[in-house]
């Protein structure tokens, strides 16, 4: 279990590297909304995987419906956010 | 090339994935709050704490409370010792469900007295599961196969002094167990965790607690003998009464689970042929649990005459109700299911909560508030599912609306809760299935939410809405046999231990 952990925060180290080597110009707000959307993401995921695992099959859907979309729409906001700026520079 | 490769279940994959997100959100969020040191040793001296000495081992956010103060109110000046013996022989005759009983009690089988339950449980089940093929043969075998030992290891003909087959310390030829209270009760604890038991606590027999002790009980042969309370030192018993000392003065308390699954989704809800055949009804999951309890309870007494002390056997209906006793442990608390309690770590799927009343030093444990019996005010989903109509729809309340009935153990006055109807109920344990309690672990979503609703009540409204809508509850009785049983029937998040 722990080595799952270890390399999804190997994963998301290593995007975080990625994004500071392009040197993007990321505001702190956007930071704050993209860790928010990666929480909700694991949370969607971990829900649903979970409540399928105890065979409720409604309470997987809608809690990666409830937990997942959000998260790509803020997602989505960040990418566009940092990808406008990115493009006017 | 070696075959052999390690497993990572699809559940610790997704735990171990959300862990690593929610897990710093919620440890910051979950994490006990101490303010000086003084609190943080107090914490480790208690019953309820987080620490690895406490007794229970429950979540930062299950409150303790004062002794006899639980979270559903209680009025000691109305509390009445029942009369269980002489309640239980007006009750079998029209409780199909108790068609063992009728047996060993040589009373007549009539099963007409209320209608035949099946098909009202094959509705249930039917408009939850169109596709259910209805109760099959191997349901048949199951349950009768659960029925047929649940017969011969049963409470009724059963030694309340204990059957004991263990010698004393003398006859060892070693002292008797001496330790402090506090020893006493984790080494009982030890023992218990071992024959199959979950929780455990203790309560102290005070002015009030006694009067939670039935009046009469009945035996095998359907005689009811008096509980008579003496200043002997020793045990006795005669044709009409049990004589306890008065210094067996702590009734050691501690819950046995129900076979998750089958408590979930019970097969075994189909009592039809169950009382054609006379063994009783209830889940199978039920069968299996009593009959656990009803061996750790003998072992227990034998546990407890190998350290030299004496015991009364409390197993299922002896001696006293469940209920009171395993909320004052702080075992769970009172909720609308009246004659279930429901634990903060297992939901409503406890099974047993069975008693032995010892004179062995115990350390008392405390009540506790899990903000259980505030949700069960707003949610009441065990009500709306019960296909019978055997709970209560309304609020909490001093009345038991069975009171020129016999009482039994859910309809007793003196507090302010929920009552079951006794002449209703099938057992058949649907609603237990459908507690928002039971969902323990198996979403980082359900700790946040238990955890708020330990703290404050002002979302459990929309919680139990939202339980409603995500379709928890009942399962399919038909994927248990698909389904990798855990050993014991109990899952593995439960089964604690280091």
């Amino acid at each position: 279990m722990w080595a799952i952990v270890f390399i999804l925060g190997a994963v998301v180290a290593t995007f975080v590297i990625w994004l500071l080597n392009r040197k993007f110009s990321i505001k702190w707000y956007e930071w704050l909304m993209g860790s928010v959307s990666l929480l909700l993401i694991i949370g969607a995921v971990q829900h649903a995987f979970g409540a399928l695992a105890w065979d409720y099959t409604t309470s997987a859907w809608l809690g990666a419906l409830i937990f997942g979309v959000p998260a790509l729409i803020l997602l989505t906001v960040v990418w566009q956010l940092v990808a406008r700026r990115a493009n006017k520079a | 090339m070696s075959n052999f490769h390690s497993i990572v279940s699809r559940r610790d994959f997704m735990k171990a994935l959300g862990l690593a997100g929610v897990g710093i959100g919620g440890s910051a969020a979950g994490a006990p709050v101490f303010h000086d040191l003084d609190e943080l040793i107090a914490s480790e001296g208690s019953s309820y704490s987080s620490s690895p000495s406490a007794i229970h081992n429950a979540p930062w956010w299950v409150k303790e409370r004062d002794y006899e103060n639980t979270t559903t109110e209680i009025d000691w000046s109305q509390i009445i010792r029942l009369d269980q013996g002489k309640d239980w022989q007006k009750l079998y005759p029209d409780r199909p469900q108790y068609g063992s009983f009728r047996i060993l009690l040589n009373l007549p089988q009539d099963p007409d007295m209320i209608p035949d339950p099946a098909p009202i449980l094959e509705g249930y089940i039917k408009n939850k599961y169109p596709e259910w093929k209805g109760t099959q043969t191997r349901d048949h075998a199951l349950q009768a196969a659960d029925s047929a030992t649940f017969g011969h290891i049963s409470f009724l003909g059963v030694n309340m002094f204990g059957d004991l087959r263990t010698r004393t310390p003398e006859q060892f030829g070693v002292p008797k167990h001496q330790g402090t209270p506090e020893e006493n009760l984790k080494m009982c604890r030890a023992f218990l965790r071992l024959v199959g038991a979950h929780d455990v606590g203790n309560v102290p027999l005070t002015e009030n607690t006694r009067k939670l002790i039935y009046k009469s009980g009945i035996t095998d042969t359907a005689v009811v003998k008096e509980y008579q309370f003496t200043d002997d030192e020793k045990l006795s018993e005669n044709d009409t009464a049990w004589k306890i000392p008065n210094k067996l003065n702590n009734m050691l308390t501690y819950s046995m689970l129900n076979c998750t699954e089958l408590c979930l989704g019970n097969t075994l809800s189909i009592p039809k042929y169950l009382a054609s055949d006379g063994v009783g009804n209830g889940a199978i999951g039920t069968l299996v649990a009593y009959q656990r309890s009803f061996i750790a309870n003998f072992q227990l007494q034998n546990f407890l005459h190998s350290l030299g002390y004496q015991s009364v056997r409390g197993a299922s209906y002896n001696i006293c109700p469940s209920t009171p006793f395993g909320t004052l442990a702080g075992i769970g608390e009172h909720a609308r299911m009246a004659t279930v309690i429901v634990s903060p770590m297992y939901g409503a799927t406890m099974r047993v909560c069975d008693r032995c009343l010892t004179d062995l030093p115990l350390a008392p444990t405390k009540p506790i508030d899990a903000g259980i019996n505030k949700f069960c005010e707003t949610c009441g989903i065990c009500a709306e599912e019960c296909p019978f109509g055997s709970l209560s729809k309304g609020g909490s309340s001093w009345d038991h609306f069975l009171s020129n009935e016999p009482l039994g153990n859910g309809n007793a006055p003196g507090f302010k809760g929920w009552r079951l109807d006794l002449h209703k109920c099938n057992y058949c344990g649907i609603c237990q299935s459908a507690c928002p309690f039971n969902s323990v672990d198996n979403s980082w979503v359900h700790s946040l939410i238990k955890s708020t609703v330990g703290t404050t009540s002002i979302f459990n409204g929309f919680f139990a809405n939202m339980e409603k809508n995500f379709n928890y509850g009942f399962h399919n009785p038909e994927n248990w046999w698909d389904m990798e049983q855990p050993v014991f029937g109990i899952k593995k998040e439960w089964l604690g231990g280091d």
